[in-house]
């Protein structure tokens, strides 16, 4: 017998509420202490709203995907193309062609166009690597976004190459972070319940069994990889708008994907309260890791950590998880309801039952 | 029903391996509301023409027709939401689903609304005397309502025709006679027409309407039971090594 309150909509406004109130609270309460704590945790928000992307198709599909940093790089580019004032543009982009020069959207339009591009770019890929499946797919995916990553730091004219593009409209804070990452939970559990949700799910238990069963599996994967690529493209707007620069040098959407692929392995990549209970965890072992290196004051002492300590650490983290746990902290399980509110659901299951005896 | 005509057939099926042909020639057609028995020994090429009935497998040659359709070009999920429908020898359930997701995820690839194909659903398990284990999990069951869930997946797609290779295998004799028993039930139910891979001759010859018989890939006899059962060919190849 499993309790998983996913599968009623009553379960899915539970899930949403355990989740999401603790959340809020924590991320309000943290944020209102100073900008130091604020800036975290909008770093850890905006993570997270990514991470709910990235599980939106890794948790249903049971596909890893070392790909989607690539719709980070492409909708946060975009946005930045859409919003950066057009004086500015043309003296930070010369090469930009003038009509994207003259362009000026405001932040929400400019975001979405960056979110409509990854969706596109999702379809179009999605339709080739979503015929393909288990480890030729994860490989697929990480070329995939090894190609953009690439272009975007060789299209000098539009990205200026391995240098910041700076120059973005800084409006992405803890609230709209807090925002953007309910939103992304709220989609997932939608989908999860969603028909598209369960059958995904199948073709993640057995894709020969789904096809007998009539699924078309390469659509079902089709549909989680767009939204999913959108949510992770709507992060990296966020991220975007949030630091106010962007660049592809030095491997950092290298270490972006590693960071928060683990995120969701340490959780437990086949639930959302694995995404974000991982989020938690790895943003605040992160940030201790981060203060370490920046060198910690012990009485006289000063405790300087080795530089690099933060990928070391992440990774150690999550081999230890994964070989204490290989399901993730949650096994992949969201919070069960407590019995007081699923007993009304099981009550309706029998109802089901009983009235098709009846109708005998 | 899907209405997509009253006769499944297959004609002239060839299927290599690399050099092995697996399947020579192979022609077989199954009508609706008709129970066919597809015997032979192991390795005779029951599952493979299963699989090429069932889209899973492209013939090197031949063609499968579903009414007046030529569905050879067709995809397996095509093909079972046309009303042709397989079952498989490891079963293959949707292990870390319950049981009531496994089939009501057949219903809803037919694209039934949520609450029709749970309705659905629901009303197949409990015909087949699993409504107590909607709730478990698929890998949680013991082998023979394993089995069960696997026909109840196939059923509650409304098929016009279903493919059952080897439902019986593994089971005890008295799960494995009460499962055959209940396939005859669902033809009389749904008027379906049912291939039946089994092994145990008691039960076929008991069970079908008509027999076919492959051995190394080529038909050696078709037709009633009393008819198969007389071929010399048939006693000497098949019936001759021992009832299993
Ligand atoms: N994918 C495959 N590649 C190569 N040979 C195969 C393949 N599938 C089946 N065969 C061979 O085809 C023959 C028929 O197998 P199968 O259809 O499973 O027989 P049956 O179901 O009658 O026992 C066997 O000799 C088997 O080894
Ligand atoms: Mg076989």
């Amino acid at each position: 017998m499993r309790n998983d309150p996913t599968h009623s909509w009553q379960g899915i406004v539970w899930t949403f509420l355990v989740l999401g109130i603790p959340v809020a609270v924590a991320a309000l309460l943290l944020a209102a202490t100073g900008p130091v704590l604020s800036r975290v945790v909008t770093d850890a928000l905006i993570k997270l709203t990514m991470v709910v992307g990235l599980y939106i198709f890794i948790g249903n599909s049971g596909i890893f995907s070392f790909g989607h940093a690539a719709f980070i790089v492409v909708g946060s580019y975009a946005s930045a193309w859409m919003t950066i004032p057009p004086t500015f543009k043309k003296v930070i982009l010369p090469g930009l062609p003038a009509f994207m020069q003259s362009i000026h959207l405001d932040p929400f339009t400019g975001g979405l166009v960056g979110v409509l591009l990854a969706v596109v770019l999702a379809f179009v890929i999605g339709l080739a690597l979503m015929r393909l499946a288990g480890i030729a797919a994860s490989i697929a995916s990480f070329a995939f976004f090894s190609v953009i990553v690439v272009i975007y730091n060789n299209w000098t004219g539009w990205t200026k190459g391995t240098a910041s593009l700076v120059g973005l409209p800084v409006y992405a804070g803890p609230k709209l972070a807090l925002a953007a990452a309910l939103i992304a939970m709220l989609l997932a559990l939608l989908f999860q319940y969603s028909r598209y949700g369960l059958l995904l799910r199948a073709t993640r238990e057995d894709a020969v069994a789904a096809r007998a069963a009539g699924v078309e599996v390469e659509r079902m994967r089709l549909i989680a990889f767009v939204v999913s690529a959108a949510v992770v493209a709507a992060g990296g707007v966020l991220q975007g708008h949030f630091n106010g620069a962007l660049t592809t040098t030095a491997n950092v959407h290298l270490n972006l994907t590693f960071l928060i692929l683990a995120m969701l392995v340490v959780g437990g990549m086949r639930s959302l309260a694995g995404a974000v209970i991982g989020v938690a965890i790895l943003a605040f072992v992160a940030e201790l890791l981060r203060q370490l290196e920046r060198g910690w004051q012990i009485g006289d002492v000063t405790i300087t950590a080795p530089s690099g300590l933060g990928q070391v650490g992440l990774g150690i983290v999550m081999l230890v998880v994964l070989i204490s746990r290989p399901q993730g902290l949650t096994k992949g399980r969201e919070i069960p309801m407590p019995g007081w509110l699923s007993r009304r659901e099981r009550q309706g299951d029998a109802n089901l039952i009983e009235s098709t005896q009846n109708a005998r | 029903m899907n209405g997509t005509g009253a006769r499944l057939a297959a004609e002239g099926i060839q299927v290599r391996f690399g050099g092995l042909t697996v399947i020579s020639g192979v022609s077989l057609t199954l009508e609706k509301g008709e129970i066919l028995g597809l015997i032979g020994p192991n390795g005779a090429g029951k599952t493979t023409f299963v699989n090429v009935l069932s889209g899973f497998q492209r013939p090197n040659a031949g063609q499968v027709r579903l009414g007046a359709q030529d569905v050879t070009p067709w995809k397996p999920a095509q093909r079972a939401r046309a009303g042709l429908v397989r079952t498989f020898q490891a079963v293959r359930l949707f292990g870390g689903l319950t049981v009531l997701e496994n089939v009501e995820i057949a219903a809803l690839a037919q694209g039934l609304p949520r609450a029709e194909a749970r309705q659905r659903a629901m009303d197949t398990l409990r015909d087949l005397e699993l409504a107590p284990h909607t709730a478990a999990i698929a890998s949680s069951l013991p082998y023979g309502l394993e089995r069960r869930v696997g026909i109840a997946r196939a059923l509650v797609m409304a098929p016009d025709f279903i493919l059952l290779d080897e439902p019986a295998a593994g089971l005890n004799e008295a799960e494995g006679d009460e499962l055959l028993a209940s396939i005859r039930a669902i033809r009389d139910r749904h008027g379906c027409g049912v291939l039946l891979i089994e092994h145990n001759m008691r039960i076929v010859f008991g069970l079908c309407d008509r027999v076919h018989v492959l051995r190394s890939g080529a038909t050696i006899a078709e037709g009633t039971p009393d008819h198969v059962r007389a071929q010399p060919e048939v006693r000497q190849a098949y019936l001759g090594e021992g009832e299993r």
